[in-house]
């Protein structure tokens, strides 16, 4: 039907996919929204071809499928919230308790504040382009961002002291 | 390590995921016809239920002629021309069926209920006044195309096999090429856009004695293919067919056939059909 569309998800899927994961922390959920935004992304393909910058259409419709979708079970997250562990709690080690640490500390913020870390700091989006995702204002990115650092610092301990400033 | 390396370290064991561009595709796909089928079949139900309420129940049967032919008295037509969504046909029978208040085409239903759906839908668009349009029920040799429907219209005293044809995306029904100069000026051949937008060509196969209408949206090639060998089928002109394709009950038609409610089939060729034609015809002779 679209090739062009085609060769550009099966390009991006996996990329996608792990910004998918860090936002919802649940494989099959994450996969649910790629293949969301990939709806999406192709209702409107000609719009995001057109685009000066198609990743950017891209990661705009996936957080959105995210917040969405966070909105619509609202009280899934604040059940999953009750389940994490308290700060200081767990000492984070390698391997596969460093991945669930990290999955737990994102978990414990907000959808919005989480989605504003990831691009900033996973997918290195400047403030403004955060912002300009999101629909919200550059001033709003940085203290939320500030924010959800303190509360990452807090979760993931001593050994994650050279976290990045916001 | 900082946070790009904890996000990354955190997801770098995903395993890859399949190939998620097909199943987008099918589902805007789906999504799309779903529309259009809707629209269409709100369409038509605006349509015919404005004619149906503009007429009288207590007054005589109206001419339902258009264009000249006969009126179809036992099939009850009591709409007026201005009612039909097709100008050129003879008219849906509403009285017969006890008030009913269209031609009870309802663009949903199972599987099962497609053929008795489209024969009702072809039997009020058909050209031929009093014609009828049945299920066929059998299944014709073919080799190519995803689906298909036979019927069989009843006219005048003879029958003719009618053949729906439907082939998503670009499978073996292929839209035949425009029509060439020559052919446009035999009259054997015509070709346009439907609602502007969709090619359609109108042509007669005399090598396999087929008339056909076909037409192409972005996700659907459909076929409504006609076999030359009664008489009474050599009275439907091209235009004739296009109007029918072009119809919002044959819309609504196609949108069935991609939900999935037309039976699946290995395929159907024009040469199958001819030779199963003939092998009908022969039977009948006997």
């Amino acid at each position: 039907m679209n090739e062009e569309f085609g060769e550009y998800a099966r390009a991006r899927q996996h990329h996608l996919f792990r910004t998918a994961f860090l936002l919802c922390g649940d494989r099959d959920r994450a996969q649910d929204l790629v293949q969301t935004t990939f709806v999406n992304l192709l209702r409107s393909w000609r719009s995001a071809r057109a685009a000066e910058n198609p990743d950017a259409y891209a990661k705009k419709t996936l957080v959105r499928a995210f917040l969405d979708e966070q909105r619509k079970s609202r009280r899934s997250w604040e059940h999953a919230h009750l389940f994490v562990d308290k700060p200081g709690s767990t000492a984070p080690a390698d391997g596969a308790d460093l991945r669930v640490t990290v999955l737990n500390a994102l978990r414990t913020l907000p959808p919005k504040p989480r989605a504003m870390v990831i691009l900033r700091y996973w997918e290195d989006l400047s403030v403004e382009e955060t912002a300009r995702i999101l629909g919200c204002s550059e001033g709003n990115v940085k203290s939320q961002c500030s924010r959800s650092l303190a509360a990452l610092r807090t979760q993931l301990g001593e050994h994650f002291t050279e976290l990045v400033e916001a | 390590m900082n946070l790009y390396e904890l996000f990354d370290n955190a997801t770098d064991n995903l395993a890859e995921l399949p190939d998620l561009a097909p199943v987008a595709e099918r589902i805007v796909r789906r999504r799309r016809i779903t529309t259009r089928s809707f629209s269409a079949a709100c369409a038509a139900a605006l349509v015919i239920g404005v004619g149906t309420l503009t007429l009288h129940p207590d007054s005589p049967p109206l001419p339902a002629t258009v264009g000249g032919g006969p009126v179809c008295g036992s099939a009850g037509a009591t709409a007026s021309a201005s009612a039909s969504p097709n100008p050129g046909y003879s008219l849906p029978s509403s009285a017969g069926s006890g008030g009913a208040t269209g031609p009870g085409f309802t663009g949903s239903g199972s599987a099962g209920d497609f053929p008795q759906q489209a024969a009702q839908a072809l039997t009020n668009l058909w050209p031929e006044s009093c014609s009828t349009v049945v299920s066929a029920g059998g299944i014709y040799p073919a080799t190519a195309v995803e689906r298909y429907q036979a019927f069989e219209v009843l006219a005048g005293g003879g029958s003719y096999p009618l053949v729906l044809r439907f082939d998503e995306g670009t499978g073996a029904l292929a839209l035949r090429q425009t029509c060439t100069a020559t052919e446009e000026e035999s009259g054997n051949c015509k070709s346009g856009t439907l609602n502007g937008a969709y090619p359609y060509t109108a042509s007669f196969s005399d090598g396999y004695g087929l008339l056909t209408f076909q037409y192409q949206t972005s996700d659907v090639t459909m076929e409504v293919t006609l076999l030359e060998f009664a008489p009474a089928a050599d009275a439907i002109t091209l235009p004739q067919l296009v109007e029918v394709g072009d119809s919002a009950l044959m819309w609504n038609l196609v949108g069935l056939a991609i939900e999935d409610q037309v039976p699946a089939n290995n395929g159907i060729t024009p040469s199958g059909l001819a030779a199963e034609a003939s092998s009908v015809q022969s039977q009948r002779a006997s």
